[in-house]
């Protein structure tokens, strides 16, 4: 006879729902009525009958599985909801304890993993064994051992050092990112053909590029993408390969997605998109002549060590490599103090971030986890002030509970019970918080255009887990404090309200010491935050020597095979055509514009006739090629001489407009009117041959100094010439307008001829904000600062606030008996008001012990950092004397207004 | 010797063990009371009974993991004397309050 078994999963439901002892009976049981019921009427009825008689059993099971174990769920529904009501009552201090807690691990949170992120980029999964791959690097002109590589040296490299099994490029930079309605920028990396291949990267979809697409001019215009940017604007489009992408205004056809977790080789920058370098033009516009350069140390060169090669074999033939580089091409190999460059090895993991990079990278994150650390730190006081606070105010109910036979063990599980709940509540706002502040972290807009630097920074599980643990331990610590010091109470002296004789002389007890510790925290806070602040507007405010407001600039550079005659009338008649648009106030052009490093790059060896540099001494200065107007329009201040002429042609006699530092290093002593000097090669700041110019230069003029070379460099040496007499290959055209800065950026858009498009280096943009980029990472760290101390204050204040009206709430009996006993309310006012100064006083005293020190060492850390402001250190003394004054005076007020009757029989 | 009274579930299941005696398992039990008393029995409610039934040392158990044709695990319920005792007293103290009633009347609950 072939029986159906019943329905599966009902069974095994019923199995769950079944004691152990019976399980197996009573499935048999249901098992042959089933059988009996489907001979009898059928399979489907049979189940039916199964399935209700499955309920029916599984609905009293529940009940009997409560009923089984009732205590303990009684227990912790009548201390869940005891607690719930006892935090009600006290809803402020709880609103804090929560908010201070849950501030203090969603900052500590997001800074430490964003820190995390900077500094130690993640080894990218999207790599097949990160230990076998390496970055080598050229040293720089400066000496520097961290800088990029040029192809032709990339390519002797590749071929001369056997270590490496796979050589490949990659550079990275900004590109305009256009598909329908949708444009973007975002950063690319332009990669030789075997970039994923020497990576070991597996795509997403599609393929990679091929390794032919590294030899200049023979690759198709093809992209691979990143699998955020395919899920962001493809929503995932499954026939994403094949499809078609615009950068910078050129066609690329999709070829393959890389893998999710994919970043750039620098730091945790993000790239989205991916391009062969072998494009003739590329979107970075290279040309042949520029692959032939040997100076043009652009590139990045990430390597994969052959199986059975060690770093150490791979230096040494790198450095044999360096040699033979340096005896075949001295000039381009030499560095500005005459040295050979050198090729420096690292692991790929660290090479993200350059060991020059570290240092001060570190210690400015440093200085931002700290201060996240302090809000951290302050939010536990916070948390340990209240909880003491209340559970000193419910030293009567708990003796209450004692007294009425409470165990210990019970009343420990109530107070664990509130302390979790406000640790749980905590916690939730808190990773929120996190969550909101890292995404935030991730992208930091630059001032650029609309250019966002993107980071791959998502929560440290670790960082947040110790958040978490350390917030848990404050709450649960403090909140079951007077568990443990309950267990021996005075319960009659608690039970009368009367302070705990066992514990004479506690006036300066912990309560005291953590308002003092409070105090001390708010003001470090107030004077951190001001310093930095203050830091801030400083640089804003610094005198950059050139007045920037209203100014659009934009660069632009002429074809290589023109004259400087033709060059100079081309920019003239660029610069006449801007000007007459009416909106135009004023047009000028420099090679250059000072203010901000990184547009002044031009550099020229100085000889003088009487000046002789020590060995090893650099006479390169940075200067720039103006026309006649450019100094008055940018005020640039003048203390001598005269500024440029329409006269100073390319016919006459070469003339130069120098700062009082290159006065005062040529000719000491002498008037610099007059002088003459020569210029020798004219390099950029990588030694790149610019233009070589003869002839003696006659000073004319003598400008102040100033910060033209940008933030770091003050009272640096900085020359000017006249653009009729030495027109350089790069313009930069600085204008302004009637109507404001963005009509004269539209005019620069309108004006500057569209087949130029590509010649343009830097987009039309404001002089202002190139400037405020050199502090863009300051002003971050400073806003992060400003933003930490108001945070910490806030909490410090809420906190103080707290524990100080706590505790004299507390002491409504006393001066109730002070009144009755003929205590003036004004007297007894001033007598709490006077304990609060006094601890006030106290903390401040400490607080301004600590603060000092603290800034005198991070002042010899962090460059720029303003020096302790006596002014701010009075606000935040001003701030916590009121804090005080409030928490004080409002509590005292309320129990002096009761009478005293009232208090006492309330007891 | 003090007399105990049965609930009604355990009354049904104690009149069902007695008519099937040594037949008396979990299947059996709930179809004989649900086709008498037309009262749907869920098997959970049952081996919460005789669990009770047992506690008070009403009947015993005989379990056997591998019984009948199909070789299924049954637990048989055997009545004790003094569960016969038990029974018999409730259904006397049933009978005594039921004497005098027209059928019309007490048949019906």
């Amino acid at each position: 006879m072939s029986t159906t078994p019943p329905p599966a999963p009902w069974k095994s439901l019923l199995r769950r729902a079944l004691h152990p002892l019976d399980r197996a009976y009573a499935l048999a049981d249901l098992e042959e009525s089933h059988e009996r019921r489907a001979l009898r009427e059928g399979t489907a009825a049979a189940d039916r009958w199964y399935r209700q008689q499955v309920l029916r059993s599984l609905l009293p099971a529940l009940g009997n599985r409560w009923a089984r174990r009732p205590r303990l769920a009684r227990i912790v529904l009548e201390d869940l909801r005891f607690a719930l009501r006892s935090l009600g009552k006290t809803p402020m201090v709880t609103v804090i304890t929560v908010a201070s807690l849950a501030v203090g691990i969603g900052a500590t949170t997001a800074v430490f993993s964003a820190a995390n992120a900077f500094l130690r980029p993640p080894a990218s999964v999207a790599i097949a064994t990160p230990a076998t791959l390496v970055s080598v690097f050229t040293s720089e002109n400066s000496g520097i051992p961290y800088g990029r590589n040029s192809v032709l040296d990339i390519q002797e490299i590749e071929a001369s050092v056997e270590a490496f099994a796979g050589v490949s490029i990659h550079r990275l930079g900004f590109v305009e990112l256009e598909h329908g309605d949708w444009v973007a920028s975002r950063m690319i990396e332009i990669v030789s053909g075997n970039y994923f291949d020497v990576l070991g990267t597996q795509l997403a979809a599609g393929r990679g590029f091929n390794p032919a697409e590294t030899t200049f001019g023979s690759a198709e215009r093809v992209a691979v993408i990143s699998s955020r940017l395919w899920e962001e604007t493809f929503g995932r489009a499954p026939n994403i390969v094949g499809d078609s992408l615009l950068i910078d205004g050129d066609e690329f056809t999709v070829i393959g997605v890389a893998p999710a977790p994919m970043t750039s080789r620098m730091l945790a920058l993000r790239a989205d998109v991916w391009v062969p370098i072998g494009i003739p033009g590329g979107v970075f516009r290279s040309t042949e002549a520029e692959w032939s350069n040997r100076t043009d140390r652009d590139y990045g060169l990430v390597a994969r060590l052959a199986a059975d090669a060690t770093i150490e074999q791979a230096a040494a033939q790198l450095e044999v490599v360096a040699a033979r580089l340096h005896d075949e091409h001295p000039r381009e190999w030499e560095t500005v103090a005459r040295e050979p460059r050198v090729l420096t090895i690292l692991p790929e993991s660290e090479a993200r971030v350059p060991p020059n990079f570290r240092a001060p990278l570190a210690a400015t994150t440093g200085l931002v986890v700290l201060a996240a650390a302090m809000v951290l730190a302050v939010a536990c006081f916070n948390v340990a002030g209240l909880m003491l606070a209340r559970t000193g105010a419910r030293r009567r109910e708990i003796a209450v509970r004692l007294a009425l036979g409470a165990r210990r063990a019970r009343l420990a599980g109530l107070l664990l019970t509130e302390s979790l709940l406000v640790a749980g509540a905590a916690c939730g706002l808190g990773i929120l918080m996190a969550s909101q502040l890292v995404r935030r972290f991730s992208t930091i807009q630059l001032p650029i255009g609309n250019i966002a630097l993107q980071f791959d920074v998502s929560i440290d599980g670790r960082v947040l887990g110790f958040a978490i643990l350390v917030a848990i331990a404050a709450s649960v610590g403090f909140g079951m404090l007077p568990a443990w010091r309950g267990s021996r109470p005075d319960l009659v002296a608690a039970l009368r309200g009367l302070p705990d004789k066992r514990q004479p002389g506690r006036r300066l007890g912990f309560r005291n010491l953590l308002v003092l510790a409070q105090v001390a925290g708010a003001l470090v806070f107030v004077a951190g935050a001001a310093t930095a602040l203050r830091s801030f507007d400083e640089l804003v405010a610094m005198d950059w020597g050139v007045n920037a407001d209203g100014v659009a600039i934009m660069t632009k550079t002429s074809a290589p095979e023109l004259s400087a005659a033709e060059r100079f009338a081309e920019y003239r008649a660029l610069q006449e055509k801007i000007a007459n648009r009416p909106e135009t106030s004023d047009v000028q052009l420099g090679s250059a514009v000072e203010g901000t490093s990184l547009l002044v790059d031009n550099q020229a060896a100085i000889s003088a006739l009487n000046y002789d540099p020590t060995p090893g001494e650099s006479t390169r200065v940075p200067f720039n090629t103006v026309t006649p107007g450019y100094l008055e329009m940018l005020e640039v201040r003048m203390v001598a001489g005269r500024t440029f002429r329409e006269s100073d042609h390319a016919d006459a006699e070469r003339v130069a407009v120098v700062n009082e530092s290159f006065a005062r290093r040529f000719w000491p002593g002498q008037p610099a009117l007059g002088q003459r000097f020569d210029l020798g090669t004219s390099l950029d700041s990588d030694g790149n041959s610019i233009a070589r110019t003869e002839g003696q230069y006659r000073v004319v003029g003598v400008a102040a100094d100033a910060r033209y070379q940008g933030l770091e460099q003050v009272g640096s040496d900085f020359f000017w010439t006249a653009m009729a007499q030495t027109p350089p290959t790069q313009l930069m055209i600085v204008a302004r307008a009637h109507g404001g800065v963005g009509e004269a950026v539209r005019v620069l858009r309108e004006e500057v001829p569209v087949d130029l498009r590509g010649q343009t280096l830097l987009p039309p943009g404001r002089l202002t904000d190139f400037r405020d980029f050199q502090f863009a990472f300051i002003r971050l760290v400073g806003s992060f600062l400003g933003a930490a101390g108001a945070f910490g204050l806030l909490l410090a204040t809420l906190g103080l606030y707290g524990t100080v009206s706590f505790s004299v709430d507390r002491r409504g009996r006393e001066m109730a008996i002070r009144q009755a006993l003929g205590a003036l309310p004004g007297q007894v006012i001033r007598q709490v008001f006077s304990t609060g100064m006094w601890l006030s006083a106290a903390g401040l005293l400490l607080g301004t012990a600590v603060v000092i020190p603290l800034i005198v060492l991070l002042r010899a850390e962090v460059e720029g950092l303003a020096p302790i402001e006596p002014l701010s250190l009075l606000i935040g003394a001003g701030v916590v004397i009121a804090a005080t004054a409030i928490a004080s005076y409002v509590p005292a007020r309320r129990v002096t207004r009761v009478e005293p009757v009232e208090t006492l029989r309330a007891d | 010797m003090p007399r105990r009274f049965l609930a009604e579930f355990e009354l049904y299941v104690m009149l069902a063990v007695a008519r099937l005696g040594d037949d008396a398992y979990g299947a059996s039990i709930r179809d004989e009371i649900e086709s008498r008393t037309e009262r749907p029995v869920s098997i959970g409610a049952l081996y919460a009974t005789l669990h009770r039934l047992g506690d008070k040392d009403l009947v015993t158990f005989r379990e056997d993991l591998d019984s009948g044709r199909a070789g299924r695990a049954r637990k048989y319920v055997r009545m004790t004397d003094q569960g016969r005792d038990v029974l018999e007293h409730s259904t006397a103290m049933l009978q005594r309050m039921m004497d005098g009633l027209a059928p019309a009347n007490g048949g019906q609950r």
